[in-house]
């Protein structure tokens, strides 16, 4: 047993030399690491969006005529009643178009001038019962016909409010239909996007696929960095 | 190197060391072998230990809090004049951050308020100006940049989030076969965020708004966390704003500019809705999906939709009572002729 013991004591010592040593190289290790900072501790640069202030400018996308309208004819802004005062008076209806070429009618089934243009009073517009109304009042106009959306608008559930959102403030302001849509061609255009996410949480576009899950199906959209958090969706659906 | 000369004096005086200091051999003497061993293993050590330090020789003594912010009580425990001094200390740093002379104010929630936010998915087109119009209003970040609402854009015929894509990147919006759905802070009425707080940094005020003293928060991002709808953002790195996109118009609690370090969140721009006005999200919609208002007010904006429209919160089933409700109109699809 005595050899026994003193080969221990020779392994412990051993251990003893050794021990250091490894310590020393994993801390110069760990001092070059921290030195040459290979992963990097900073935060990774991104993209800097600079978005214009006319972008965002929060002013109604359209102008409303006043109580005297003009239109361009020719280059120049003319009143309606300059041409339509003794010249022209057509109440023809679908009289084709020989000035105001511009104007596109893209309104569904609502396809003639004199629907909403009065037909004598041209600085007029006149609803279904013959009654004439500014230009400002045009609101009243498309009311005929979309009944809920007026209401809705009435109660602030359509349309935009600028200004405030206390219902007795003078700033408050609710813009009408024309300030929004085009009564000629009321459904809205389509927009180009402002630039998309760049935050760290929301990598850029090359970046977005990495945590992509390879199932085999074509992908429906590109997995959302949510995905982290939920749970597996069961694919095989009711099959117990 | 340095070691040499220490070494020839311990060979020369064997007798150095008795042992009490555990650096050698049992027998209380030190050979040269040990030594240099733990000598090295010591020195290495201590290099190890000044490079993990090293990140510190870039601490500008600007980033370390002032005296004054220091002691700062927090924003509750406050009198009128210590408000006033540490206004006065967040308009000297912005005016040396930026060079630019900010007004900054402590806004007040009103009386009999309660505010609650709409927004009409039938309406909504995806073409995030309220994005950026809110990184102006509040002083965001723009490098790295830091958005309170993201967009997402939805397939249409299902209300799961995974399928939502943030980056959609088209010539035009909106396409055909999705809806938008734009998603920031609901202002829970119970909200995880502000439960998790370890030093009540974020707290929820009597007009529903979720605020941050962003003084008093240590970054610990629990609240980032807690939050099921992703409102929170963390200032990885001290936010870039270029001088002459700064808001001038700031609030404690709201858009004055932050520091690194701090959460911050969309607080319904409280320093204009306080005051009346409306949040910058709402007054750039160019479709009026966005309502805002007083929902105490049985003849608000927000009221009305709450009682005649079909609305809907994110995530009802987690029990936050957001303040934040999706709604829709009676219409066909805009790829079916979308009658308005």
């Amino acid at each position: 047993m005595p050899s026994n013991s003193s080969e221990k004591k020779i392994q412990s010592n051993v251990a003893k030399q050794v021990t250091p040593l490894i310590v020393m190289v994993v801390f110069v290790l760990l001092t070059i690491w921290f030195i040459l900072d290979p992963v990097g501790t900073g935060v990774p640069s991104m993209v800097v969006v600079e978005v214009d202030a006319s972008q965002i400018d929060s002013s109604p996308i359209r102008q409303m005529l006043g109580d005297s309208p003009t239109a361009r004819i020719g280059g120049v802004d003319q009143s309606c009643t300059a041409c339509h005062g003794a010249l022209l008076g057509t109440t023809r209806r679908n009289a084709p178009l020989a000035q105001h070429q511009h104007v596109k009618l893209n309104h569904g089934i609502n396809d003639d001038c004199l629907n909403c243009h009065d037909a004598e009073e041209r600085d007029k517009l006149a609803l279904r019962t013959g009654q004439k109304i500014s230009f400002k009042m045009s609101h009243q106009l498309c009311a005929q016909c979309h009944g809920t959306t007026y209401r809705d608008w009435q109660d602030g559930m359509h349309g935009k409010t600028l200004g405030s959102w206390q219902l007795q403030s003078r700033q408050r302001r609710s813009l009408k239909c024309v300030e929004c849509h085009d009564p000629h061609a009321p459904a809205f255009d389509s927009f180009e996007p402002l630039p998309g996410p760049h935050t760290l949480r929301m990598p850029p576009e090359h970046q977005k696929n990495q945590d992509k899950i390879d199932d085999g199906k074509p992908a429906t959209a590109s997995p959302s960095p949510l995905r982290r958090w939920s749970w597996p969706t069961d694919k095989e659906g009711s099959g117990h | 190197m340095t070691m040499d000369p220490h070494n020839k004096e311990d060979q020369a005086s064997d007798q150095g060391c008795q042992g009490s200091c555990g650096c050698g051999s049992g027998d209380g003497k030190v050979s040269r072998r040990s030594f240099l061993r733990v000598g090295a293993a010591a020195l290495g050590g201590m290099a190890a230990l000044t490079a993990a330090l090293s990140p510190l020789r870039e601490l500008d003594p600007d980033d370390l809090p002032s005296v004054e912010e220091f002691i700062q009580k927090h924003y509750k425990e406050m009198s009128g004049e210590q408000m006033q001094a540490a206004l006065g200390r967040i308009e000297k740093d912005v005016q040396k951050r930026f060079g630019v002379t900010p007004e900054v104010a402590d806004i007040k929630p009103l009386d009999g308020v309660e505010f609650v936010y709409a927004l009409n998915l039938s309406r909504c087109i995806g073409c995030r100006k309220c994005v950026h119009a809110c990184v102006a209003e509040n002083n965001q970040s723009r490098s790295p940049e830091v958005q309170y609402i993201r967009v997402l854009e939805m397939p249409r015929g299902t209300t799961d989030l995974e399928q939502g894509d943030h980056h959609y990147d088209r010539p035009k919006v909106p396409s055909d076969h999705h809806y938008y759905m734009p998603v920031q802070c609901h202002q829970c009425a119970s909200p995880p965020c502000v439960k998790v707080c370890p030093i009540e940094a974020t707290w929820q005020e009597s007009d529903g708004i979720t605020v941050v003293d962003y003084d008093w928060c240590i970054g610990c991002r629990y609240c980032e966390a807690a939050c099921p709808y992703w409102a929170r953002r963390f200032n990885f790195a001290e936010p870039q704003i270029p001088k002459d996109k700064l808001n001038k118009k700031m609030s404690y609690l709201s858009n004055r500019p932050r520091h690194k370090g701090v959460i911050e969140k969309c607080h319904y721009c409280l320093q204009r809705t306080r005051q009346g006005q409306m949040p910058a999200c709402l007054e750039v919609c160019p479709v009026g999906a966005r309502k805002f208002g007083n929902v105490l007010d049985a003849d608000s904006d927000v009221t009305q939709i709450l009682k005649h429209k079909r609305v809907f919160v994110l995530k009802e089933d987690v029990g936050t009572l957001p303040r934040f409700f999706y709604y829709f109109d009676e219409r066909y699809p805009r790829s079916q002729g979308g009658e308005a």
